[in-house]
């Protein structure tokens, strides 16, 4: 499955957030989308999710425009994998997956047992068979980002779109959950996550696309296009990249701010 | 057998076996006896094998006439006011709001208590009642897509501020009325009672609250998705607007059916669906049914105490509160409520 976004431009009133946004995900890739805040990343996801439709140019999936296609039709292709949150209501772990079929059956229709059967193959295969009957509101941050990936692999989408899933999660977690989203992109999914870490791009993504001013400003292998010089540009802050050779690819990059006020007693 | 249907039938079987069961004893209790075995023949064997000619008997003159209307009445009422008042707690994402957070009880309120002003009669009441209700629930919806952005807090500030309107309106109504006949006549109105139902008010809001119930039942998976949030329920595949329209509509149908011909039954929308989540959880696949049969069974309970506790009927509206508000006092205390 291919998603192409053509020459997308955005206006919330008459500020232009997006200006003319094009790239293009396939499945098996893993583009992660760098940003400084309020650079248009969150919009952008709302265009690709048609939660904002009145947005100029095209987003086309496998040849068919998005704008043409009903909620359940592209959730059918597209799934949406929001930052871990608290619902209000208490939800077994095996409730919220179920969610994902909300889109496949008719408007009145309950999921069924095969829903069920496929939503805990799901949760199987991301190491958490044993949690289907847990309270997800009790869960820790990243069980609960690794629930929301099950219900959006319940969806049985093969796009998988991701607001920030490493935010608010300790070390451990982010390179757990980055983990299982590498494994999935893998089985064949095209995943597009944004992420303000650049050492995830280094390390997970197979492309990198830069969102400055509303525009694409550069789209490629991270390697080539995270330089210390855009990173600057996008941030403010000077850093310094240390490729790692020797550390499983010579294309993984460590990344340091320059500059910073180390406390004495540390020196 | 899927894990919910296994659920569903160990959850529902039991309530609403107990519901039947206390529905019989409910027909059976009164100042003319009637056994409960005389109950059961009367409503279920008796109608399907009627013997040309044969006298009716007195129990089934009270039964029929004048128990029956008032219990159904009850059960009805408690199970729309119950389901309605789960639903909008879904809707709106707070498990503290209640059906009157439209402004549809304090529009049924004054209504009836236009129609009590001007004599209007029963069925005037009850039609007045129902139409302001409704026409309340409309305003207020319009009233909020002016407001703001925010639709839900859009929602319920335009529901309070109209609301608030009303019984103002309604206060002024309770001053310029008759205080030797109308203004005990409103009073008692407001207070919430079954004991004035009519075999016709039973009938009128009887395909209402029931339609109403159905849309319930029927959109309950829908109401789960709903509560993630409005964006995250359309990139999971649910058309928003559509189910949204049809909660609000069922919900509000079903509540300004119930108080048109009871009155202010407070409390009941609001802790029956609490009591529904400790027994099945938050899912609204168990939810919706479980607060329909705990809520008529519910009603029916106070509503017998309203009945045979004293020989002076206690409206009901009082009894609700007395019961619910310590009830959901102690669900605060324990920390039940999220």
């Amino acid at each position: 499955m291919k998603l192409d976004i053509q020459n997308l431009s955005f206006s919330y009133k008459s500020t232009e957030v997006l200006r003319s946004v094009s790239f293009s995900l396939v499945g098996g890739e893993l583009v992660c989308l760098l940003g400084p805040n309020g650079v248009g990343k969150s919009t952008l996801f709302k265009c690709i999710l048609s939660l904002l439709r009145s947005y100029s140019g095209d987003i086309v999936l496998d040849g068919v425009s998005t704008r043409s296609l009903t909620e359940r039709e592209l959730a059918r292709s597209i799934a949406y994998i929001p930052q871990a949150h608290g619902p209000v209501f208490h939800y077994s772990v095996l409730d919220v997956v179920l969610m994902g079929a909300a889109g496949n059956h008719g408007f009145f229709a309950l999921p069924r047992a095969e829903d069920e059967q496929y939503a805990l193959a799901q949760l199987e295969a991301l190491g958490m068979a044993d949690m289907a009957d847990r309270d997800y509101s009790l869960l820790s941050g990243g069980e609960r980002q690794l629930v929301l990936i099950a219900r959006a692999l319940a969806q049985r989408a093969q796009i998988l779109v991701m607001d920030e899933p490493t935010a608010n999660l300790d070390y451990g977690n982010q390179v757990r959950v980055m983990e299982h989203i590498t494994g999935l992109s893998r089985r064949g999914y095209g995943v597009l996550l944004s992420t303000h870490n650049p050492e995830h791009a280094f390390f997970w993504s197979s492309r990198t696309v830069v969102l400055l001013d509303g525009r694409v400003e550069a789209d490629g292998k991270s390697q080539d296009v995270l330089t210390e010089g855009t990173l600057e540009k996008l941030y403010g802050v000077r850093v310094k990249l240390f490729p790692l050779g020797g550390y499983a690819d010579t294309a993984y990059r460590a990344c340091v701010p320059l500059g910073i006020s180390v406390p004495e007693v540390a020196r | 057998m899927s894990i919910y249907t296994k659920r569903f039938i160990s959850l529902l079987v039991p309530l609403t076996a107990f519901f039947v069961v206390l529905f019989i004893v409910s027909c059976a209790l009164g100042r003319y006896p009637i056994s409960p075995l005389e109950v059961a023949r009367l409503l279920f064997i008796a109608p399907f094998t009627p013997v040309a000619g044969a006298p009716v008997s007195q129990g089934a003159i009270v039964l029929l006439q004048v128990r029956l209307p008032r219990i159904a009445a009850a059960a009805l009422i408690g199970a729309g006011l119950s389901a309605s008042g789960a639903a909008y707690q879904g809707l709106f994402r707070n498990p503290l709001v209640s059906p009157d957070v439209l402004g549809v009880s304090a529009g049924a309120g004054f209504g009836a208590a236009l129609g009590i002003f001007f004599s209007l009669g029963a069925l005037g009441i009850t039609l007045l009642s129902f139409g302001l209700g409704l026409v309340t629930a409309l305003a207020v919806g319009l009233l909020a897509r002016r407001v703001g952005n925010d639709s839900t807090l859009a929602l319920v500030l335009s529901g309070i501020m109209v609301g608030s309107l009303l019984s103002s309106a309604l206060s002024f109504l309770k001053l310029v009325a008759d205080p030797s006949n109308v203004l005990p006549a409103i009073t008692y109105w407001l207070m919430g009672s079954l004991s004035s139902i009519k075999q016709g008010d039973t009938l009128f809001v009887l395909p209402l609250i029931v339609g109403a119930l159905v849309l319930l039942y029927l959109l309950r998976w829908r109401i789960n998705v709903l509560t993630l949030g409005d964006e995250e329920a359309r990139s999971l595949g649910t058309a928003v607007g559509l189910s949204r329209v049809l909660v609000i509509v069922a919900a509000t149908l079903a509540t300004a059916a119930s108080v048109s011909v009871s009155g202010m039954i407070g409390w009941v929308g609001l802790v029956i669906p609490h009591f529904a989540r400790m027994v099945g959880g938050s899912d609204y696949r168990y939810l919706i049914p479980l607060s329909m049969v705990m809520g008529a069974s519910y009603l029916l309970l106070v509503d017998d105490l309203a009945r045979l506790l004293t020989t002076a009927e206690i409206p009901i509206g009082i009894l609700t509160s007395f019961v619910g508000v310590p009830f959901f006092l102690y669900l605060i205390r324990r920390g039940r409520i999220a």
